[in-house]
């Protein structure tokens, strides 16, 4: 008896966790539990309690070092979240949209991959404009992606280029209705120290008023239509704010808002770049007044038609 | 221009053939200098020929064909570049007269005779720096031109868990090997298993002259040493195949966007704001050619499927251009092929504590000090290339002056 328990007691103090240990529970664990993407999941959570993005970033001699009893609980304490289908990057709390890292906050929209292409299309504008003073409005800005992305690179071009004497002056002011948003946006501006460039306004754009005209719009607005919210993924009905993806019966609730605002605030012959859904690119010209031209649609990464380009023509 | 590159795997017995004759030319240490010089000297002519030919006959000329390929494969080059060579030919043909004459002349003077021997010696070398000064003009180190970024890929061969492991320190010796020469690698896959050895590692590059020393590291590389896992003490053979792959600056089109299929993680369908997925693992494939790459580098889906391109295009280019050079099968390319995947190039005996290159009987000792990527790493390339340079100009220059 007495062996039996020294044998037990042994073998409790002598358990030795390691990252590559960890990871192999938690995987288990996430695939009992059902959870989306469960390698990836106890990939990012472990690597990032040790500071890294990505597990290959981790020699194969650390991922075999005995952790300290801390680290053991943050891993726990971090993947058990996971279990409630928290999205990866409220849990860690950061993620990476292009060329920015930025801190992320539960319930603010979190960055999909396929907007890495909208503000691809924004710098193109940007470039080929001959505008030295460029007035862009982003809508519905969330955590800041689009805007300090385009910032971002519009600062690194400057910064680069020795040629171009008359650099365009680019000013971005981002609203979003929902004030924690404003104030994430905020945070990730001042990380990336991009405060100076970039106006940041607590506002819906239905009740937004601005004194001067903006050349053009940029948004990633809420476009899922009413019906089909409940098929979501836990991640997003549980933890994201429905209030940046719900769009309304058909979708369109916000971009019909971000016209309307276009009509009394984009100067003629401006351009909008939005994200929609990918219903839209398709029916969009039937809800579109007019005034304005759908000019362009592009695909994403996905091939999936997901941008259209608006142009006020009148 | 058409310029031959890298390779894929030959035809096995030309590859033996090319590496017998290479073992025998250096075995009977035959190096540019000795080319008998009555023999240069009708190369000499031969080259003026083809330049006079070439600029009477015009499009109609038919240049020979392994002298058009050296010479870059585009017509109006070839004949610019060997328009800059051929007075330094005519200069040597006029040299070779002057000796000629010099060795004709009969005397009895021991002074003479003297003076005559003196200036012939004096002649001789002069005649043999311009051959070399030619034969550098002619046979350029076409392959490091425009090179503007290497891919470096390793792949465990023979051997199970103990070539994974071998892998993963070739790897490790590469990758402190370019970083403290100050280049940069981005890597676009790196795959290890549970032991910590290497499944498949490629990183790509920059800038291009790293490909210089490197290029010699493609092949078979074969460790023999007692392994880590081994009770016995028994001496194990295992390999790991290494591949470094040239991208050129826009000597080939980009690949044909509808010739890619792009594979992610993520579940198809709409996408957008209705999913939230965090693995950004991408996949190419090149559907002419069934070439596929992987890449989850980076949290950036974007990040991935640029890095993924780059390490597709240059594996469909490296294809397309050895499809290209083996239609030619001039000595570069058989020479080049001695470069093959599957080739064992390399063997690294730890008992031994020697290090052997198999294609220029290359030994070194120190196989602890060379894996660290050191300057002992260094030195040994560097004399392998200086080796390679000189055999595979041999090698070219026979081609060029048995053709007519």
């Amino acid at each position: 008896m007495q062996q039996f328990r020294r044998l037990c007691s042994s073998s409790a103090s002598a358990a030795i966790f390691t990252p590559q240990s960890k990871l192999r529970e938690w995987i288990r664990r996430f695939e009992q539990a059902s959870v989306f993407e469960p390698q990836t999941s106890a990939q990012l959570i472990i690597s990032h309690v040790f500071g890294k993005k990505m597990i290959s970033q981790l020699s194969h001699e650390e991922t075999l070092m005995k952790i300290s009893a801390e680290e053991n609980a943050r891993i726990d304490k971090l993947c058990s979240k996971r279990l409630s289908h928290i999205p990866i990057q409220y849990i860690i709390g950061e993620w990476d949209f292009r060329n920015c890292s930025l801190k992320m906050k539960p319930p603010i929209f979190i960055p999909r991959p396929e907007t890495e292409s909208l503000v691809d299309l924004v710098n193109l504008e940007l470039e080929r404009s001959q505008k030295l003073n460029f007035r862009l409005l982003e809508v519905g800005c969330g955590s800041g992606a689009i805007s300090l992305s385009i910032l971002r690179e519009h600062v690194e071009k400057q910064e680069k280029s020795t040629s171009k004497p008359s650099n365009q002056l680019l000013e971005v002011i981002a609203i979003d209705v929902n004030e924690e948003a404003v104030n994430l946006t905020k945070l990730n501006s001042s990380i990336l120290h991009l405060s100076n460039q970039l106006t940041v306004l607590n506002s819906s754009v239905e009740k937004f008023e601005s004194t001067r005209k903006f050349d053009a719009i940029v948004s990633n607005p809420p476009y899922i239509p009413s019906t089909e919210m409940n098929a979501l993924q836990k991640e997003i009905i549980n933890h994201e704010s429905s209030l940046a993806f719900d769009g309304g019966k058909d979708g369109f609730d916000v971009i019909r808002q971000i016209i309307s605002f276009a009509d009394r605030s984009l100067v003629k012959d401006g351009w909008m770049w939005m994200e929609v859904d990918d219903s839209h690119p398709a029916t969009i010209a039937n809800i579109l007044p007019h005034r304005y031209q759908l000019d362009q649609v592009e695909r994403d990464l996905f091939d999936v038609e997901r941008f259209v380009k608006l142009v006020k023509i009148r | 221009m058409l310029l031959l590159r890298m390779i894929e795997t030959p035809l096995k017995h030309s590859t033996v053939a090319v590496s017998t004759a290479i073992r025998k030319a250096s075995n009977q240490n035959i190096s540019t200098k000795k080319v008998d010089t009555k023999s240069f000297g009708q190369f000499c002519q031969h080259l003026s020929r083809v330049r006079v030919r070439c600029e009477e006959q015009n499009e109609i000329y038919q240049w020979p064909k392994y002298l058009l390929h050296e010479l870059g494969g585009d017509r109006n080059a070839a004949l610019l570049k060997l328009s800059t060579i051929t007075p330094r030919c005519d200069e040597y043909t006029n040299s070779l007269i002057e000796l000629e004459q010099l060795e004709e002349i009969k005397s009895e003077d021991p002074e003479l005779l003297q003076m005559i021997d003196e200036e012939r010696s004096e002649m001789q070398q002069r005649m043999e720096e311009e051959r070399e000064e030619i034969v550098d003009h002619l046979i350029q180190d076409v392959d490091l031109e425009d090179c503007e970024a290497i891919l470096l890929e390793i792949i465990p061969g023979v051997g199970g868990l103990e070539a994974s492991l071998f892998a993963m320190e070739l790897f490790n010796t590469y990758n402190s090997y370019l970083f403290n020469h100050g280049y940069t690698f981005d890597p676009v896959t790196f795959v290890t298993n549970e032991a910590g050895g290497l499944q498949t590692a490629s990183v790509m590059c920059t800038p291009g002259d790293a490909f210089r020393l490197l290029r010699h590291e493609s092949g078979t590389h074969r460790v023999q040493r007692v392994p880590q896992t081994e009770a016995r003490g028994r001496i194990h053979t295992s390999t790991a195949s290494v591949a470094v792959i040239p991208k050129y600056a826009a000597k080939f089109d980009e690949l044909k966007t509808r010739d890619i299929k792009k594979h992610f993680s993520r579940p198809s369908g709409p996408g957008g704001q209705k999913v939230n997925t965090t693995n950004s693992q991408v996949q190419l494939i090149h559907t002419p050619t069934g070439i596929s790459v992987r890449c989850s580098e980076t949290r950036v889906l974007g990040d991935n499927l640029q890095l993924a391109l780059r390490e597709l295009t240059c594996k469909v280019h490296q294809l397309q251009s050895s499809a290209i050079a083996s239609q030619i099968n001039s000595a570069r390319y058989q020479h080049l092929t001695l470069r093959s995947r599957s080739d064992k190039i390399r063997t690294y005996n730890y008992p031994q504590d020697r290090i052997t290159d198999h294609r220029f009987h290359i030994s070194t000792r120190g196989v602890t000090s060379h894996l660290s990527g050191s300057t002992a790493f260094h030195e040994y390339m560097s004399r392998i290339d200086a080796e390679w340079n000189e055999s595979e100009k041999r090698e070219i220059l026979q081609q060029l002056m048995q053709e007519d």
